[in-house]
């Protein structure tokens, strides 16, 4: 909603209250008037029954809006940090159920390759993979992990000396002399 | 306190003074003072005319918040509260006024413009001093309505708040009042 200014409003509704305004302020208050306000309310609370400080309500100082955002400010960084440590605890959870070991016991020195393959296949995405390259790469005997065979229908790319001469045995004289 | 200290203090600020015992509560009302004496003073004077009595109704009014505020639960704005202070005050004060005065209307109304043409405060001339007049003919309501916009020029919606009406309702307020005026001014 557009505030609407007091000067456009009045030159619509009075011309006349429009140029008495321009004119300004014409009320005075006489020099100091407010430095020394203080003073006279003071002796007019003396005069009236003194100073006395007024109670405050328990109510207004224990539960003023000030301690209020206090209290809730706490209690949301409570709530948070009890939050934050709940996760924690569950996730670790789902991982225990799925390996053949219990969080308590402590895994064997020595694994077969079978289970070692197994327990890897299972928990495939647990691994780092650079930890699992460099573990195939590092040939050790526990994990006896063989390179996937390959398919049967993979393009070679290279020709050894053997098909060279097989290739050539099945060549005519005259094709041979084409190819020269 | 400083002039410049206490326009920066927040209301939250004076209020833990206020509520902080005897030790903190006279720097609380000194605060509070230093923020809003002038401005409910000038709200006192556009309704009561004249600096003696806006000075005697302010007196009063600062004496009820030293000893009210013990009762002030935060439910609306500081000033809010200190407004509908003084503005009954000086309502109250007015009415008392007429009753000791008894004398007829258009007495009354001459009397202001005489008074105000006398008074060493106030440093208008013939009409700004009937202006003073015909705004005191004003319906309460209106009067209120009136000085805050037009002398103050307050946002229709902060009166809103401090008057708790409606905003189509204040300028309803005001428009009424400015043609009263002027139709009081061309009579």
């Amino acid at each position: 909603m557009k505030k609407e200014n007091i000067h456009e409003e009045l030159e619509q509704l009075s011309p006349l209250l429009f140029e008495l305004k321009k004119q300004g302020e014409v009320m005075y208050t006489p020099p100091d008037y407010f430095e020394a306000l203080e003073e006279k309310v003071y002796e007019k609370l003396e005069a009236e029954g003194g100073r006395i400080t007024p109670p405050v309500s328990p109510w207004t100082v224990w539960f003023s809006p000030l301690r209020l955002s206090v209290a809730a400010a706490l209690t949301a960084v409570v709530v948070s940090v009890w939050g934050f440590l709940q996760p924690a605890q569950v996730a670790q959870a789902p991982v225990a159920a799925a390996t053949p070991f219990t969080l308590e016991e402590e895994a064997p020195v020595t694994l077969t390759s079978d289970v070692a393959a197994t327990y890897i296949k299972e928990n495939i995405l647990e691994f780092d993979e650079d930890a699992l390259l460099a573990a195939y790469l590092e040939e050790d005997e526990d994990f006896d992990i063989q390179p996937a065979p390959a398919k049967k229908n993979a393009k070679k790319t290279t020709t050894s000396t053997d098909d060279l001469e097989e290739i050539l045995d099945d060549l005519t004289d005259e094709e041979l002399e084409d190819l020269l | 306190m400083t002039a410049q200290r206490t326009a920066i203090i927040s209301d939250e600020e004076i209020l833990a003074l206020l509520r902080g015992g005897e030790r903190t509560f006279e720097r609380g009302f000194r605060a509070l003072l230093g923020k809003y004496q002038e401005r409910i003073y000038w709200q006192i004077r556009r309704l009561v005319t004249f600096h003696e009595d806006a000075d005697d109704v302010l007196q009063n009014t600062l004496v009820k918040v030293y000893r009210g505020i013990g009762q002030f639960e935060g439910k609306s704005a500081l000033f809010t509260w200190l407004y509908r202070i003084a503005t009954n005050e000086a309502i109250t004060f007015l009415q008392q006024k007429a009753r000791r005065a008894s004398v007829s209307m258009d007495d009354e109304d001459n009397t202001i413009v005489s008074r105000l043409q006398a008074d060493e405060w106030f440093d208008g001339d013939d009409i700004q001093a009937r202006l003073q007049k015909h705004i005191a003919q004003l319906p309460e309501k209106q009067r209120i309505v009136f000085n805050l916009r037009y002398f103050e020029e307050m946002p229709y919606e902060e009166m809103s708040v401090l008057l708790d009406t409606s905003v189509g309702a204040l300028k309803a307020s005001f428009h009424h009042a400015v043609k009263k005026i002027e139709t009081a001014f061309a009579q």
